[in-house]
């Protein structure tokens, strides 16, 4: 049979081995994985790097699968991920970064604005919030809260 | 239209609040959007004109101030039910179940246009501080099934299940048929989004340790409290109403998933 029946193309010969090697997701430089299915294989698994496994995964090898679950994919004995620390990349020193605008770039209309005038005397409103910041969602169909609550 | 510095638009990262304001981009999006969902905004746009009112009508101004606030919830449960996508793939939850919290965001999205299109009808947002940098759910240290369960508990067992009644509320007082026919669309999805949480329980119990479920019956007591704000110190007939919603749809709900919270 050829694989080229599901589509696979041989893109590196030399991986045709009896034997698949264990492969790792290709990631950037973050760590954060490539997707999109563009016929990536991955990158070969170094046993070397830093590999973190997660409690979880270590107990859900151990413990029997609900019933209710069905599999979708069938198990394979799973490849150890490659954990790099997510880090966000520098940004701009803050006297570069603009005033924030609204979005309204040359190809795009406005779908929520304010009146252009009269509501000065309005009191001002903001998300009903959590005392870490975290906006509440869910239309509760109030006018909000305060920003920052007890 | 304003004009944008190019450089500076690409450099744009928000510092701070900023009046809450949306754009639309049409063409080859919007057309996927109404294949996804057709016919969303086929409402009675037109029944509705605000210049025949007085601008400074105090329950024109207050419509407009509760509907503000309506069109930033609703985006923030878009950006809720993205979070809870990718915490669900995270945890490596059913994919049905990933597709579900996925598809609950372009729900979300779909409310978004409706009630900044009706708040754009009755004359405009209202003075309304927001910083969108922190729109998402605050992302945690816990394990990933436990913090997908954080999620489905704040945003689906408990946020979702008070808009239901919420939303139903104001469908019955609204008299108005363009306010009618929004708040029809939004709460006919709402039902869905309080379940999934649900759903998610549901496959991951087996793995919820005593402790997870005494967390988890923190962070419902916690996030009950904080809606209870907007209706405790209100009408009374609308906070009994409330009150019992949370009762009948959060507490004896969670309960049978072994989850106890408490309205305080």
């Amino acid at each position: 049979m050829s694989k080229r029946l599901f589509g696979v193309l041989s893109l590196v010969t030399a991986c045709a081995t009896s034997q698949p090697k264990p492969s790792a997701p290709l990631c950037d430089r973050q760590g954060a994985p490539a997707c999109g299915n563009i016929g990536q294989t991955g990158v070969a698994y170094d046993p070397k790097s830093a590999v973190v496994i997660r409690p979880e995964m270590r107990a859900s090898t151990q413990t029997a699968q609900p019933a209710i679950e069905r599999t979708l994919l069938a198990p394979q004995p799973r490849a150890q991920t490659l954990l790099a620390a997510h880090t966000r990349p520098p940004g701009p020193p803050p006297d570069a970064i603009p005033p924030r605008q609204a979005l309204l770039a040359p190809h795009t209309k406005p779908l929520l604005a304010p009146r252009a005038s009269g509501d000065a005397q309005l009191t001002m409103g903001r998300p009903l919030a959590s005392a870490g910041e975290e906006p509440m969602c869910g239309n509760a169909m109030s006018k909000g809260g305060t920003h920052r609550c007890p | 239209m304003r004009q944008r510095d190019v450089q500076g638009w690409h450099a744009q990262v928000s510092v701070a609040e900023a009046q809450l304001e949306l754009a639309w981009m049409g063409g080859a999006t919007e057309r996927r959007l109404r294949h996804a969902r057709p016919d969303f905004d086929d409402l009675p746009w037109g029944s509705f004109d605000a210049t025949q009112i007085d601008p400074a009508d105090p329950d024109l101004i207050e419509s407009r101030q509760v509907w503000t606030n309506g069109v930033f919830t609703e985006y923030a449960s878009a950006a809720a039910f993205s979070a809870m996508n990718i915490a669900f793939l995270e945890c490596q939850a059913p994919i049905d179940l990933c597709a579900a919290a996925a598809d609950f965001a372009v729900d979300e999205l779909v409310h978004v246009t409706l009630v900044s299109r009706l708040v754009m009808t009755l004359g405009g947002a209202t003075p309304y501080l927001v910083d969108l940098a922190k729109i998402a759910p605050v992302r945690s240290d816990l394990p990933p099934r436990l913090r997908a369960a954080e999620l489905a508990i704040k945003i689906s067992c408990v946020g979702e299940a008070l808009s239901l009644p919420a939303l139903s509320r104001s469908h019955r007082g609204a008299k108005h048929p363009l306010a009618r026919a929004v708040l029809a669309r939004l709460r006919h999805d709402e039902g869905p989004h309080a379940s999934i949480g649900h759903w998610f329980l549901t496959w991951a119990g087996p793995w919820l340790t005593r402790g997870d479920r005494d967390h988890l019956g923190m962070v419902a007591t916690e996030a009950i409290a904080l809606y209870s704000q907007l209706w405790r110190d209100g009408d009374v007939g609308y906070r009994d109403y409330m009150e019992t919603a949370v009762e009948e749809r959060i507490i004896r709900r969670l309960a049978r998933a072994g989850i106890s919270c408490e309205a305080r």
